[in-house]
Order: structure tokens, then C-alpha cells, then sequence
């Protein structure tokens, strides 16, 4: 058995419709950026592997997926500070309710 | 990649990471939801290592698994909520369609493409130098960017987070 790029971008590809899910379907806030934080994960694979198998002496894949890792942790930290003030304010961290600026 | 030992990784992993995906929005306590993505994180860490990608190894685990994942049961533990549970919303039927369609179709393009895969060159193990060559060399713009991202999301999210001064 041998495993092709092809096999890692199927993987990507199935782990990134689990976040998509995840990212639609949930009510807590926290769930949600958790489904975001799966398909940012998924697509780093992807990168990764496109690295591993077309340009493997440049690593370009492999900086780009550092970079990915960054904005993530920030866009991470702040969802999350967010969802935390809107909790201090409204006691609730359902998506449903958090509607004000909705038409 | 024919190596068996590779290989075993590879399904193994795979198999870890598909699990503990379908662990994080499937789980009904939120908190179980946050440990799923801990084996999500560190089931990619592995297929990083098993793509030779030494330094996003261990970069991986010390970001994601090391800090954004203890940021995400912070914030599960702070905003529990009276009645706990993970609940889906009511358009939870259309994500799964939408989601189910999109695999389906990335799937099916993904399985037949062909690419210009390069079996001759090994990749440069370990990885750390020509990754900093390239992040101090044609990268160094998107690497100080990021850095002051970096200092707007720190000073963002302590301000967001911080006791209202009355």
C-alpha cells in the first residue's frame, strides 16, 4: 500500500466538512470557533502536504501553514475574549440569542 | 510515500484525527467537545511528522495543544452555562447536507487528480533552517506582519476581556 498526496488532501477534505458541520450546526458560541479551529487544522494538513510531495527542497507549504498556525492563534484569542464579553454582559453564549445586529 | 512504517502512521492517525473530529461536534458535554479537539490537534501534530514536517511538529503541539486549546476550556469553563450541553441549532439538517455535499464533491476531484508529485528530492530534514531562510528571506514581510497581528490580537483581546472600569 502506498500513500499518495492524494490520500492526505481525501483526509483534509473529510476533517474540514467535520469543522464546516461543527461551524453551521452549534449553538454555544465556543463550539462554533471550535469547528473553526478543526477546519483550520484541516486545511494546514492540506499545505503541509503539498509542501511534502510537489516542492519538498522549498518548504513553501510548510511557511505558509506557520502562518496559517499564527492568525489562528490570534483570531482564537480574540473569538474568544469576545465570546467572554458578551457572556459578562448578556449571561448567554447562544448564537441564537445574540441577534442585535441581525435585520 | 511507501515506507510501511509511514504508512501504518498515516492510517493510523488519519483514523485519530477522523475520530476525534467527529468527537468535537458530535459530543453532547462541551467540555468532552474541547478534549476531542485536543486529539485533533495532536493527530495533525502526527501527520505533520509523518509528512517530515519537524519544526510544525512541535510548533503545532506547543500552539494549538499548549495554548489555544487550554484557551478554549478557559473559556468553556467560564461560560458554563445553566443548562450544560452542546445543542445543535435548528439549521443543523442543511449543515449536514452542505457539508456531507462538500466532501462528497472534494472527494470524488480530489481521489482522480493528478499532480506533479516530486519523488526524486527528499525533503530538507530537518526542517527548521530553510524554514527560517525562508521566513527571513522572501517571507519577511508576511513575518512582520504577523507579528504586529500578533501585538493587535494580544492588545484586542485583553481590552475585550478586561473588568469594565466604572
Amino acid at each position: 500500500m502506498i500513500v499518495t498526496l492524494n490520500h492526505f488532501l481525501v483526509l483534509s477534505a473529510m476533517l474540514f466538512s467535520i469543522g464546516l458541520y461543527g461551524a453551521l450546526a452549534k449553538k454555544n458560541a465556543v463550539a462554533i470557533l471550535m469547528g473553526i479551529e478543526v477546519m483550520l487544522n484541516a486545511v494546514n494538513i492540506a499545505m503541509v502536504a503539498f509542501s511534502r510531495f510537489i516542492t519538498p527542497i522549498a518548504l513553501t507549504g510548510q511557511i505558509f501553514a506557520i502562518f496559517i498556525l499564527t492568525v489562528a492563534a490570534a483570531e482564537a484569542a480574540v473569538g474568544l475574549a469576545v465570546v467572554f464579553a458578551i457572556y459578562r454582559r448578556r449571561d448567554t453564549v447562544d448564537a441564537d440569542r445574540i441577534n442585535l445586529l441581525r435585520w | 510515500m511507501t515506507d510501511p512504517a509511514a504508512v501504518v502512521a498515516f492510517w493510523a492517525l488519519a483514523v485519530l484525527a477522523i475520530v476525534a473530529g467527529l468527537g468535537v461536534v458530535v459530543s453532547r458535554n462541551l467540555f468532552h467537545s474541547s478534549i476531542f479537539l485536543i486529539g485533533v490537534f495532536l493527530s495533525v501534530a502526527g501527520l505533520y511528522l509523518v509528512l517530515s514536517a519537524d519544526f510544525l511538529f512541535a510548533v503545532q503541539i506547543m500552539v494549538y495543544a499548549g495554548a489555544i486549546a487550554v484557551l478554549v476550556v478557559f473559556a468553556v469553563m467560564l461560560t458554563q452555562q445553566v443548562e450544560r450541553g452542546n445543542p445543535e441549532n435548528i439549521q443543523w439538517p442543511f449543515a449536514l447536507f452542505v457539508a456531507i455535499a462538500l466532501f462528497g464533491i472534494m472527494a470524488v476531484l480530489l481521489s482522480g487528480a493528478i499532480f506533479p508529485e516530486n519523488r526524486i528530492d527528499q525533503p530538507a530534514f530537518p526542517s527548521t533552517e530553510t524554514l527560517a531562510r525562508g521566513l527571513f528571506g522572501p517571507f519577511v514581510l508576511p513575518f512582520e506582519i504577523a507579528s504586529v497581528l500578533l501585538l493587535a490580537a494580544m492588545v484586542g483581546a485583553i481590552v475585550l476581556a478586561r473588568e469594565d472600569q466604572r
